[in-house]
């Protein structure tokens, strides 16, 4: 596909659907909603913040509530387009679809929204952000679970389509030189990585308080890397009352574990009392509790948290030292 | 698509005062029946307005027409239900978690060891184990302390529960020698009864008290030779979902509100800050 054809695609989208794209917001580049095709970046380079709040919103209204009844909220869900995720925040889609599998409003805004990936730009893999020392290798594409994927090939774009949504909007558009990705599951048939695997292990069965208390002393408790993460999926649930007398809303909103309250029960008792305990729990979760309960891995190695911790903790620093501890009666 | 945060109506039958600040509700379903539960399983409350809050079942599992709850007054959502009066409605969703090990203490004697209100979730197991000597033949035997005399619960219960159950009750302040309904208080921590009382045999022990509470009692049960994984712990912690997915209540790899509150020891003790 030409860049011509590309904006007449996206005009052609843009008729009927609400489209979020990488916009050009000064220095940062924002998944924002796009008025014109003009508006679109696609680069290849990852966006400051994640796409989750297009398929999570930071906060959304589950119900509206009259004395102890709660009215499913069931309406608001347009026809959207998400177009420019990034083979890594497709895989995050790819855990996101797995823990939000139940939950209905998820899933409707999930059949309401067009996937549309973009290839990674060379100089923004894997290996740059050091995370993780695989590259995206080519064959990821069946991993992944997208309606079109753009591979930028110098000044157009290699066509490929991942569902029958994807080819029907192409068809209907005019568009009929893509090539069909067949999804082959979320994860290779060879399982987790095996860094994935030697992290997990580590962290599980050789705690190293060393590394937690160093982490402890630095983190100030900011919850930016949360906010930025695309695998971060925690919230909490809260009332919001209306001027009417019984009335109001049902809301969940995302939430921090580096937050005080996350795991405060009434009472004022906090289970995770410092710093370290909170850093602590946020790597158990991507990195042991994410991978046992989904079987999938919990970090897609985007590097976001690293680029957006005002106090540079680096999470491939941390990963390397959990790798290489090996506190007393380990190993 | 079953909505999972979506509650069901139940209406406020019958409020015992059981102490100052704790009250036992017992709830009837609006517009279904009663939830299958097990004893020791837990269900969120929905008070509109104020939130969502896990409690244990607290009334026998095989009473279909209603069930009970027994909630202390701490913050504004249990401000709110204790301000509630018969025929209110609050929201119900559950059950939640694994609950105790029934099928064990169907086979195996138990020690129950309940401080405070960690003696709620056991008045569903011991009306249930009561209301079904068959299915529950083996011995149960009960450590139960409390700060005084005015905080003990379920005292009416006990005539019932000492039929099927060897009771014992100590208070941390009080005269030495009082009866509670017909029970002997001693005087003292709840470590003490292991001392002056002949702890039960070949026997699981479920432990439900502030984590102070349970780090010295499983050192007692380890002295008594109870294996790791024969000791049960009830875990508190702050939940939200109640499914396993808002991460509030992970401990280690697992979720006390799917898969607890109640895990064996044998489990936790190597994960940092269980208790």
């Amino acid at each position: 596909m030409t860049k011509d054809q590309l904006t007449k695609f996206l005009e052609y989208l843009l008729q009927d659907n609400v489209v979020y794209g990488p916009v050009q917001k000064g220095s940062v580049l924002e998944v924002e909603k796009i008025a014109q095709p003009a508006d679109l970046v696609l680069n290849g380079c990852l966006t400051d913040h994640s796409w989750k709040k297009v398929f999570l919103p930071p906060c959304e209204k589950l119900f509206d509530y009259q004395g102890a009844k709660l009215n499913e909220v069931s309406d608001d869900y347009p026809q959207q387009v998400a177009f420019g995720l990034t083979t890594f925040d497709l895989k995050a889609l790819n855990l996101f679809h797995h823990v939000y599998e139940k939950d209905p409003y998820y899933q409707r805004r999930k059949r309401n929204t067009l996937i549309i990936g973009q290839s990674v730009a060379p100089e923004q893999d894997a290996k740059t952000f050091k995370v993780f020392s695989e590259k995206l290798e080519e064959d990821i594409l069946e991993h992944l679970e997208f309606d079109i994927f753009f591979e930028q090939r110098g000044d157009s774009f290699r066509v490929m389509t991942g569902s029958e949504d994807g080819q029907e909007v192409l068809d209907k558009f005019g568009f009929s030189n893509y090539e069909h990705i067949q999804f082959a599951g979320p994860i290779k048939e060879t399982g987790l990585g095996e860094r994935t695997l030697a992290i997990k292990d580590q962290l599980k069965n050789h705690h190293d308080q060393k590394i937690w208390d160093e982490l402890g002393k630095k983190c100030i408790e900011c919850g930016k890397c949360t906010i930025a993460c695309p695998t971060c999926y925690c919230f909490r649930i809260d009332d919001e009352a209306v001027l009417t007398e019984g009335e109001g809303e049902r809301t969940r909103c995302w939430d921090s574990c580096f937050y005080r309250e996350f795991s405060e029960v009434a009472g004022d008792h906090v289970f995770l009392e410092n710093t370290a305990q909170r850093i602590h729990f946020w790597y158990y979760h991507k990195f042991v509790r994410i991978p046992e309960q989904y079987g999938l891995p919990g970090c897609v190695g985007c590097g976001r948290c690293t680029r957006t911790c005002p106090v540079g903790i680096d999470i491939n620093e941390t990963l390397q030292k959990i790798v290489d501890s090996d506190p007393v009666g380990a190993l | 698509m079953k909505n999972q945060y979506q509650t069901e109506e139940a209406k406020i039958t019958k409020i015992t005062v059981d102490t100052p600040d704790v009250k036992l509700f017992r709830l009837e379903m609006v517009n279904s029946d009663v939830p299958e539960f097990y004893p020791g399983q837990i269900l969120e409350i929905s008070l509109p307005g104020y939130g969502e809050a896990p409690v244990a079942y607290c009334s026998s599992a095989s009473e279909r027409k209603y069930f009970e709850i027994c909630v202390r007054e701490i913050g504004l959502l249990t401000k709110r239900l204790h301000e509630l009066k018969i025929g209110d409605t609050i929201g119900v969703r559950g059950p939640y978690g694994y609950g105790f090990p029934t099928d064990e203490i169907k086979k195996r004697n138990t020690l129950i060891i309940a401080g405070g209100i960690g003696m709620i979730p056991f008045r569903s197991l011991l009306e249930t184990a009561c209301d079904n000597p068959d299915n529950y033949p083996k011995d149960i035997q009960v450590f139960y302390g409390s700060k005084n005399k005015e905080g003990l619960l379920f005292e009416s219960d006990y005539d019932k529960w000492c039929k099927k159950i060897d009771m014992h009750l100590t208070l941390d302040e009080g005269k030495e020698g009082e009866k509670v309904e017909g029970v002997y208080c001693d005087i003292g921590l709840i470590t003490k009864l292991f001392d002056k009382t002949e702890v039960i045999k070949d026997a699981i022990a479920i432990v439900c008290g502030p984590p102070v509470m349970c780090k010295f009692v499983i050192n007692e049960l380890k002295k008594h030779n109870f294996a790791d994984e024969d000791i049960y712990l009830s875990l508190e912690r702050r939940m939200e979902c109640g499914v396993g997915q808002c991460e509030h209540c992970a401990v280690g790899s697992y979720f006390v509100c799917k898969d607890g509150p109640i895990f064996s020891w044998d489990k936790i003790k190597g994960i940092e800050g269980a208790i």
